[in-house]
């Protein structure tokens, strides 16, 4: 039976003709990977016992084998970041696999143009990941104390019969939570329109619950940004003067890069 | 640069929100989804939660790639052990919560 083919990334061929690849093991650690050239569009493959990675066999092994799925998810984004260090690199999907190398030829022969112009896209630009982290309860004094529409809430209050107050005090807590999300909102907004200034295209994308990050602060903003190599530095400058201004009151800034451009190859 | 990775399991979460929710789709001939990134990561958190447990199954690389660990701080192995067993309550009932089938794969196209 014919192997299959596991498919990591595609390259410009121009890239590949002066500079080796790095001599690294295959998705199934035995074979080594080697290159499949279509004119402009280089693949980095390697090869698969059909016997061993049948779809019924991966499918349960995603949904079964955690350890399994772990390694060989990070043997996948190890791979491209190796190939990341050398270069241009489109980053496929996990777990991208062909039956035979002519029909990985025909698929990607079909989707050239969109290869190549995410080659232009990404060559001398590099992927950056900003998270934004918020300690709840620091912010949380800090909007109780300082925020107008809360205080005049206070002093509408303070006018009030005793009874009254207590119930009154009551809702008063669900304002300062409305007002705690306004005022992360406001903050990571002006911090994202700023560091924007420095990419070419930036996109927002989902927060994680504490439950996937593991961490006790709450994830506020998670946001990519595809930024001019030149520019990175300044991006970087940026970020840490945000963090200067803001760390004291609960704000952590972590940004992570540069990444393969796992968002801003993208394309359907 | 005082941006911070409180511990390495940011930078799997990481790693793991780009590689199996994020890459370019081009349509392979076997078709494998992923339907739930979160609960996946979640799950592929809790077996490297514990650093030594990394180091056994040689998943420690990152620690020395500049690019993923460069402010990996010292881990409190009992902290660690107490998350692991705080997450892996979490994680029982999430997963009593979903349907038997969440994890199930894309159809053939």
């Amino acid at each position: 039976m014919e192997n299959l083919i596991y498919l990591y990334g595609l390259l410009p061929t121009e890239e590949v003709t002066d500079k080796p690849l790095p001599s690294v093991k295959g998705f199934d650690g035995k074979g080594s990977i080697y290159t499949v050239s279509m004119n402009k569009i280089t693949a980095v493959v390697s090869d698969l016992n059909p016997a061993d990675y049948s779809e019924e066999l991966i499918k349960d092994k995603i949904g079964n084998d955690t350890e399994w799925l772990q390694e060989k998810a990070f043997h996948h984004h190890e791979m491209l970041t190796a190939l990341y260090k050398k270069f241009t690199i489109i980053p496929l999907k996990f777990c991208t696999i062909y039956k035979n190398e002519e029909s990985m030829r025909s698929t990607i022969q079909s989707s050239k143009e969109k290869v190549e112009d995410s080659f232009k896209l990404l060559k001398g630009n590099e992927e950056w990941n900003l998270k934004i982290y918020c300690d709840d309860n620091t912010l949380k004094k800090q909007v109780s104390e300082n925020n107008p529409t809360i205080e005049a809430k206070k002093k509408e209050i303070s006018e009030l019969p005793r009874g009254r107050q207590f119930f009154e005090n009551k809702k008063i807590d669900q304002l300062i939570e409305t007002e705690l999300e306004n005022e992360k909102n406001r903050v990571c907004e002006r911090v994202h329109e700023k560091l924007k200034e420095y990419s070419l295209h930036a996109a927002i994308k989902k927060n994680w619950s504490k439950d996937v990050t593991g961490l006790k602060e709450n994830m506020a903003w998670n946001s990519v940004f595809l930024i001019p190599v030149a520019q990175v530095e300044r991006f970087l400058e940026e970020v840490y003067q945000v963090e200067e201004e803001l760390g004291e009151s609960g704000w952590r800034f972590e940004a992570s890069g540069p990444w393969p451009a796992y968002h801003f190859s993208s394309f359907s | 640069m005082a941006v911070e990775h409180p511990m390495q399991s940011s930078t799997i979460v990481d790693v793991l929100e780009k590689i199996l929710d994020k890459g370019v789709v081009i349509a392979g001939d076997i078709r494998v989804g992923i339907a739930d990134v979160e609960l996946l990561t979640i799950k592929i958190r809790l077996i490297v939660a514990s650093v030594d447990k990394a180091k056994e199954i040689g998943m420690d690389w990152w620690e020395t790639d500049p690019y993923l660990s460069s402010k990996a701080s010292e881990n409190n192995t009992k902290e660690l052990e107490e998350e692991n067993k705080k997450l892996h309550e979490r994680l029982e009932s999430l997963e009593s919560k979903m349907s038997t089938n969440r994890l199930n794969t894309s159809e053939n196209q």
